[in-house]
């Protein structure tokens, strides 16, 4: 059983939830990489303070214990390197989608992959979901990898779905199924 | 089951939060007898019950702080009138509405409620996890009974059960 609130992937690497002790870490990973992750993320704002990370982990927290999704850091020889999340859990259609940021120094190095092989297991696995989404910038070629690396299908393209910054972008849409996790 | 202990354990903590609500941050620590149980021991005391919860359910490892809250607010643990020896009401709240969450969270991702009691000394009378969390709703009902009390001697008005509105 995979204990997801503190997972060791490897020797470097490990998941863990995201709690309040976590604010400034995380703060200061955000704004140390805003540049980078402003690129692709929405969310993110120049007026930003660790009033926001301090939000949004109660939040992150609420989610978890309303079993509704959550977040977690994922660390390189002990060092927040990222996020990664279940954005939400839809249990009545059995599906679920993975969202992700990396700072921009530990990039290259699988991370992210390496992660996302940890929560899609946990989620066909554990939780016994039938559907894994992913979503992408069409133009984000380093994010889409990721999903294409793991085995997602391609499956259409969602038109400006999203608002980022001052121009609509449109969004690739990825999914996996249980059977084909299986079965790869 | 497991989803009637996520509702009484949530429900719990809402009314020891709803007992403390109104109470200004220098009447947690007053007593009318020496050693009363007042509501920042309390606080403490449910702090520390789940702080070992999340090391059983391995959310989290105990940690030094585990040491200073066992002997603040630990069953053998003296309650004391001194405001400075114990955490403010704010900073109480706010830890226990986080462990709160960490707790039902955990919970709700649990498969197993009779798993075996992992400490040895709570075998005999929690023998899976399943009676500590039950002990849990009972331990937190019995201390909201003790605030409740407490506020009687403090002349406080009473505070409407939260499982009757």
């Amino acid at each position: 059983m995979i204990n997801l609130f503190s997972y060791k992937i490897d020797d470097d690497t490990d998941l863990s939830l995201i709690e309040p002790r976590h604010a400034e870490e995380l703060n200061a990973l955000i704004e140390n990489n805003k540049a980078h992750i402003k690129e692709w993320s929405a969310w993110l704002k120049d007026d930003r303070s660790i009033e926001n990370t301090h939000a949004f982990i109660k939040r992150n927290l609420k989610q978890f214990a309303d079993g509704e999704g959550f977040a977690m850091a994922i660390r390189y020889r002990g060092e927040m390197a990222g996020q990664i999340d279940f954005s939400y859990f839809d249990w009545l259609n059995r599906k679920t989608e993975i969202g992700y940021f990396l700072g921009e120094s530990f990039q290259g190095k699988g991370l992210v992959t390496k992660s996302c092989r940890v929560l899609i297991e946990y989620a066909f696995d554990e939780l016994k979901l039938n559907r894994v989404e992913m979503r992408c910038g069409v133009e984000n070629g380093k994010s889409r990898k990721i999903p294409e690396k793991l085995g997602f299908k391609e499956e259409g393209i969602i038109r400006q779905t999203a608002w980022l910054h001052d121009h609509f972008v449109d969004y690739v849409i990825y999914g996996l199924l249980a059977d084909e996790w299986k079965n790869k | 089951m497991k989803d009637l202990l996520i509702w009484s354990l949530e429900r719990a903590r809402q009314q020891t939060f709803s007992l403390v609500e109104d109470l200004q941050a220098e009447q947690i620590c007053a007593q009318s007898t020496a050693g009363e149980n007042h509501p920042a021991w309390i606080l403490g005391h449910l702090l520390l019950a789940d702080t070992y919860l999340l090391s059983l359910l391995k959310v989290r490892e105990l940690s030094a702080d585990f040491t200073d809250l066992l002997s603040k607010y630990g069953p053998n643990s003296k309650s004391v009138s001194n405001i400075e020896y114990y955490g403010s009401k704010d900073f109480l709240v706010e830890k226990l509405t986080e462990t709160n969450l960490l707790r039902l969270g955990a919970l709700r991702k649990m498969k197993n409620l009779d798993e075996p009691t992992p400490d040895e000394t709570l075998v005999r009378t929690q023998p899976t996890i399943g009676h500590h969390l039950q002990t849990l709703v009972f331990h937190e009902g019995h201390h909201c009974g003790q605030i409740a009390a407490w506020r009687k001697r403090q002349g406080i008005s009473a505070v409407k059960g939260i499982f009757a509105s």
